[in-house]
């Protein structure tokens, strides 16, 4: 077959393909139709040659074919398998970590601390354990061990000195201005602290921080929120009966008819429940400059006082004293302020007799009692009177005295 | 084709559904592209499933292919035929006798010729590995030329001539007072 004959018959197949009828494609090179026609007929009837496959057939095949790809997929691992059906989340980290990482680092990484390069595979096994436990109770087991081996892991780091960031989570067991305990753990509290929420011991806290030279230093600090009771009514009334039920000699040693005039303190109860956006707590030293119901000077510089407040060895104009305060916003709300200085120890006692006694307003005394609790007054009146001798010494026994006797409560 | 790499990538996760679905679509083309070259049906159809059990078999191996499903069963199509060949080279062929007038050719096919596919099938032995290869995947598989050039791995060209070559070759076996 010559080239040209091939030329006619590719155009001629084409035609056929586009539907056009034999008769017509060779009405197209009539001097060729002779030879084209055989051709084409050949063409035209291949594919009516095509076998068709039966439904039988097709689906014996089907059968067949599904039942081989179960049966590999089978071998190739029911666990996997199972693990489908689990969310992909679950399913993903897995493979990544057994197909990236390998098996035996997955064990490596049990001991890894924060800052450590397989450390982010360990929190991926943890949390994956924690996905694949169906068990209610039993996630929650596993959850506290996770949580207590964050612990762990930090002392770890304090332990070896290490830097790193960290978090976990505790019931907090005391506030101190520059540091808090958290689930056993201190935690130092810096001028950058963040806190949220109302801080109180017993509540439950996450603590976002830093370890360094074997110190954790929060960065913020979330204080969970508890059932706090309303701020109470509460259960003392008593002073309110007695306007002058502290017959305390030693009311003539304080000098502080200044700070007495505090009927304008309504706004006090605001500060206890929740009045904070961001509070943090900030502690400083400094010299009575002014003090008057609402504010102190202290050096320089302004705190706020309230009902909450919390006045410790009778401080007054020209003493020294340690402040700690709450900075709100830029507005410092005092917590504390105690005479640090010598003298003010015999006062510790009569410090909040001498409120009591001075002030016009029974009402603000008996809340001033309650936020320091009750029961925490009572026993540190007796106590202190008890103990005096060996405390009067310095304004700091008398500040132990009280911190045990708070916590006592707490 | 975005679809056919959606479908082979659950293919390589066992997909049962993908699976399905993929013998669904590609079970008929593959047999008539392997009925055409072997011209008998029960071979066909063995050999057809065997297409799909080494599919199996690649996606197991991890040796599936990529994105091209359909040119991808072709070469397995055609190997599985060429081993067959080997297999029975000696053995005596299956006479047939499935004539297009006792089946499923509609009266409306310009077919004059007795053209039976008894007949075929020993034209077609006639014809070299690539002319059979164009003639069952355009005839059988149904492929344009275009596709048959990228699976073949020829220019269109290439395929006009060989499918031309083809049926010229075919038809000076089956009417031989036509050719010259």
């Amino acid at each position: 077959m010559d080239a040209q004959l091939e030329w006619k018959l590719i155009e001629c197949l084409a035609a056929l393909e586009n539907g056009e009828s034999l008769e017509q494609i060779l009405l197209r090179y009539p001097e060729e139709a002779a030879r084209l026609q055989p051709m084409l007929a050949v063409a035209a009837s291949l594919p009516a040659l095509r076998m068709e496959p039966s439904q039988e057939a097709r689906l014996k095949s089907r059968k067949a074919f599904l039942a081989q790809a179960a049966a590999l997929e089978a071998r190739r691992g029911p666990a996997r398998s199972r693990l489908f059906a689990r969310p992909l989340v679950t399913f993903a980290s897995i493979a990544l970590a057994f197909i990236l990482i390998g098996g035996g680092t997955l064990a490596a990484s049990a001991s890894a601390l924060p800052g450590d390069p397989l450390y982010g595979v360990k929190r991926i096994v943890e949390n994956v354990r924690l996905s694949i436990t169906p068990d209610d109770a039993a996630r929650a087991t596993l959850s506290a061990q996770f949580a207590q081996e964050r612990i762990d892991e930090i002392d770890a780091l304090l332990a070896a000195g290490r830097e790193a960031e960290v978090e976990f989570g505790g019931i907090i067991q005391s506030i101190q201005a520059s540091a808090w305990l958290v689930a056993n753990v201190p935690v130092d509290i810096d001028d950058n602290t963040r806190i949220e929420g109302s801080p109180q011991v017993g509540l439950r806290a996450q603590v976002h921080g830093r370890t360094q030279d074997g110190m954790l230093t929060a960065i913020s600090i979330v204080v969970e929120p508890g059932e706090e009771p309303a701020p109470a009514p509460s259960p003392t009334p008593e002073p309110q009966a007695t306007p002058r039920p502290t017959p305390t000699p030693r009311a003539t040693e304080t000098p502080e008819p200044t700070r007495t005039p505090t009927p304008t303190r309504t706004f006090a109860p605001t500060l206890t429940p929740t009045a904070s956006p961001t509070p943090s707590e900030v502690e400083f030293e400094g010299t009575v400059e002014r003090a008057d119901a609402q504010s102190w000077t202290i050096s320089g510089v302004t705190v706020e006082v309230n009902a909450a407040t919390e006045f410790r060895n009778s401080p007054g104009v020209g003493h020294r004293v340690k402040v700690k305060a709450l900075n709100i916003g830029g507005q410092l709300i005092a917590v504390s302020i105690e005479r640090i200085d010598a003298g003010g120890g015999e006062d510790g006692n009569t410090n909040g007799n001498d409120n009591q006694n001075d002030n016009g307003n029974t009402n603000d005394n008996g809340n001033e009692n309650e936020d320091g609790n009750g029961n925490g007054n009572g026993n540190e009146n007796s106590g202190g009177d008890g103990n005096e001798t060996g405390n009067d010494s310095g304004g700091h026994g008398g500040d132990e005295n009280n911190n045990e006797n708070g916590n006592g409560n707490g | 084709m975005q679809d056919e790499i959606e479908l082979l990538a659950r293919a390589r996760r066992l997909d049962q559904e993908a699976l399905a679905e993929i013998h669904e679509t590609y079970y008929a083309p593959i047999f008539r592209y392997v009925a055409f070259r072997v011209g008998d049906r029960e071979t066909a159809e063995d050999l057809t499933s065997e297409v799909f059990t080494r599919l199996l078999s690649a996606l197991r191996d991890k040796a599936a292919p990529q994105n091209t499903l359909r040119g991808w069963l072709y070469g397995v199509a055609s190997r599985v035929v060429s081993d067959h060949h080997r297999k029975h080279y000696r053995a005596p062929q299956v006479e047939l006798d499935e004539s297009i007038a006792s089946h499923e050719a509609g009266p409306s096919e310009v077919v004059e010729a007795v053209l039976t596919r008894e007949d075929l099938k020993r034209a077609m032995t006639e014809l070299t590995e690539d002319q059979k290869n164009v003639i069952a995947l355009r005839f059988g598989y149904d492929m344009p030329i275009q596709e048959v050039a990228r699976t073949l791995g020829k220019t269109e060209g290439a395929v006009k001539q060989l499918q031309v070559r083809a049926i010229a070759a075919l038809a000076r076996r089956l009417s031989p007072r036509m050719a010259d």
